[in-house]
């Protein structure tokens, strides 16, 4: 019986259009077998078989077992890239060919879509007749309507299981977004992995150097703990990744002895990086008995990048936390310096009744004494007199050195170069060179900042130092002042060579009433310290004695 | 021609600075006659009492009449009188009320005699 060529032509066309139409490869199938066995009625069995991963797969008709595991059939198959036909399977030749007894010959035509064959289909005519050449033609243009159904269907699986991880990953990452803690968002993706892939366990290594150490693991299973809570850097599974920064899979951890993890049930293992731009944060490491498949490598590369956001993010603020913190604390600790100087300031009002009630009982016996001084003519009472209003003086400059101590300070900010401030001090310093021979040296960057100051005050400060410096040079000697930046620092180093401090005294030397000479109530010292604290800058002091001694002021550039 | 007698008025509390102007300005000329107390309220009944060329007074006083508060007074009578302020608490608030007020002179204790003297002199017009 022979069927007309038009109408062949006629049933491939709406066969064409089925196919291309169908989303569904058993239904797919059934229009192939009904076309076929209209058309070549001394079919005895067809079955289709998809490559998948290697592996075939019979799609329908789970008959003839035996054919399934036929490896070098199947290997033979593989080789062909053309269709096979044996008109005899009687032939010697193919005795490996897992047939049908009842079967004459056997045709074998791969699927191809695009050059690649995406399964066979595997069809026998019954023992009394052989495939005609149309035949084969007919079943050869079967097959290609099957590799476009089999990879439209496989485009459209591997579209919609995109769209399930990326909805996933979504849902993942909204979630570990939530909470705030390090550790929490750790332990809440680490089960959502494990979740998802079906894993055996799923751990966070952190790195710290060279170290990778673990941070958490998640198991669904009891009893499961890693053996490895350590690893070096390109030490293992983990290790290798850390060192290339690469995700790293291994399918079968029984083969690969380089990378043996002790946890029962895991054949597969699979390490990936947790970058946060460029560096290396720590590794996410995943045990399960299925093998991975390049897609669940790419979506866990995805879900990973965005814990490795989240874990960023409370990272920060933590830090951001631990420095709020540490603000309030020193807030807290510049509240109680406050009070303390609140305290200071009412023994300074104090100190103000007292120092100014002496200078005006001091005024009056100082215009007595000069009064005497007018009017006596006797030599001693004049010299008397004398000596009554110049103690009075001297009195009277200490009481306001240290009324300027206790007094709080009010201070006029300007932008002022620090080497003019110095040059105006040194101008105004002269006075302390008398009758000795120092040498006064300036080495200041010409190229420092203007910096904000009281003028007045940090003049103040110069001269105390300047006067110091003079005060410790016995006869001769050289005052050095160098002005230099140093990271976010300006420095101010005022140099002597004179009699030096000694060492018992450094620590007391800037506080109040602490001196060494036998006339002075010891307030300069700490008038500078004061005035520098205003400014928050801060001073130190290097001292040798028969050397010299250095000051050193750090102005801070930023606070 | 006989030379017109002036009448300075001082007021300050500290005894020894007070005996001191007092000493000073008498024998300083001839010509002035001095009166001294201790107290603004004191100072401003003498003013009513008598006529004065010129009032020197301390700022802090006893009583509820300072210094300020007093030559704030004297400034308000038809007669004008200068006045000269004399402190101890010398503060850029101070100098400022007083250069307001018009005062003449402002001298921070302790001050010296000879200075105060010759400014007596120029706001008097003695030689």
């Amino acid at each position: 019986m022979s069927i007309p060529l038009d109408f062949r032509m006629q049933l491939l066309l709406s066969l064409s259009r089925e196919i291309t139409g169908a989303f569904d490869l058993s239904k797919t199938m059934r229009f192939i077998k009904a076309s076929a066995l209209t058309f070549i009625p001394h079919i005895v069995w067809m079955n289709i078989f998809e490559i998948e991963e290697d592996e075939f797969k019979p799609i329908e008709f789970l008959d003839r077992e035996n054919i399934y595991k036929n490896e070098k059939f199947f290997s033979e198959i593989k080789k062909k890239r053309e269709y096979i036909y044996i008109e005899d399977l009687k032939d010697k030749k193919y005795e490996y060919f897992p047939f049908s007894e009842r079967a004459r010959s056997a045709l074998w035509i791969p699927i191809k879509r695009w050059d690649k064959i995406e399964g066979f289909l595997g069809i026998e005519s019954e023992i009394s007749k052989a495939f005609k050449l149309e035949d084969i033609i007919f079943l050869r243009i079967l097959s290609d309507f099957l590799g476009v159904s089999i990879s439209n269907i496989k485009l459209l699986k591997e579209n919609e299981r995109r769209k399930a991880d990326f909805e996933a990953a979504y849902e993942i990452s909204l979630q570990i977004n939530k909470p705030f803690k390090k550790e929490e968002i750790v332990k809440l993706f680490l089960k959502l992995l494990c979740e998802k892939l079906g894993s055996i366990y799923t751990a966070f290594f952190e790195r710290k150097g060279d170290i990778l150490y673990l941070f958490d693991y998640h198991t669904p299973i009891e009893g499961i703990t890693p053996i490895n809570t350590q690893f070096l850097i390109g030490e293992g599974l983990v290790g290798t990744c850390a060192l290339k920064k690469e995700t790293i899979y291994v399918n079968d951890i029984n083969l690969s002895k380089e990378y043996v993890k002790g946890i029962e049930g895991i054949k597969s293992e699979m390490a990936v990086p947790v970058l946060w731009e460029q560096n290396l944060i720590g590794i996410i490491d995943i045990g399960r008995e299925k093998e991975f498949t390049r897609s669940e490598v790419f979506m866990t590369n995805l879900l990973i990048n965005t814990f490795s956001l989240s874990y960023q993010n409370a990272k920060y603020y933590e830090e951001l936390t631990r420095y709020i913190n540490e603000m309030e604390e020193i807030v807290k600790e510049k509240t109680r310096e406050l009070i303390k100087s609140e305290k200071f300031a009412l023994i300074g009002q104090m100190s103000s009744v007292i120092i100014h009630e002496i200078k005006n009982l001091l005024s009056g016996i100082s215009a007595m004494s000069e009064f005497i001084l007018l009017k006596s003519s006797e030599e001693k009472i004049c010299e008397t007199a004398k000596i009554i209003r110049e103690e009075i003086e001297k009195g009277l400059k200490n009481l306001s050195n240290v009324l300027e101590y206790v007094k709080p300070l009010k201070l006029d900010f300007k932008k002022r170069k620090i080497e003019e401030v110095i040059e105006k001090a040194i101008t105004l310093s002269k006075g302390f060179f008398e009758g000795k021979d120092i040498e006064i040296k300036v080495e200041i960057d010409k190229n420092l900042p203007e910096i904000l100051l009281d003028e007045d005050r940090i003049k103040e400060v110069f001269i105390n130092l300047i006067s110091n410096a003079a005060h410790a040079i016995e006869k001769r000697g050289f005052i050095i002042i160098r002005g230099y930046k140093e990271d976010n620092f300006i420095i101010v180093e005022v140099e002597d060579n004179g009699i030096g401090i000694k060492k018992e005294d450094i620590d007391k030397i800037f506080e109040p009433f602490f001196t060494t000479k036998p006339k002075g109530v010891g307030i300069g010292l700490a008038i500078v310290k004061k005035i520098l604290e205003y400014h928050l800058w801060e001073i130190g002091v290097q001292s040798e004695v028969g050397k010299g001694t250095i000051f050193k002021i750090k102005i801070p550039l930023k606070i | 021609m006989k030379k017109e007698v002036k009448r300075i008025l001082i007021v300050e509390d500290e005894k020894t600075l007070a005996l001191t102007l007092y000493e000073v300005l008498f024998t300083a000329s001839g010509d002035f006659e001095v009166v001294v107390c201790d107290k603004g309220e004191d100072a401003l009944k003498k003013i009513e009492e008598k006529e004065f060329d010129l009032l020197i007074t301390d700022l802090k006083l006893p009583g509820t009449v300072d210094g300020l508060d007093l030559i704030r007074r004297v400034n308000k009578m038809s007669l004008k009188i200068p006045t000269i302020l004399m402190t101890a608490y010398g503060t850029e608030e101070v100098r400022e009320e007083a250069k307001k007020l018009g005062v003449k002179a402002y001298f921070e204790k302790p001050f010296s005699l000879l200075e105060f003297i010759n400014k007596i002199k120029e706001i008097l017009g003695v030689k």
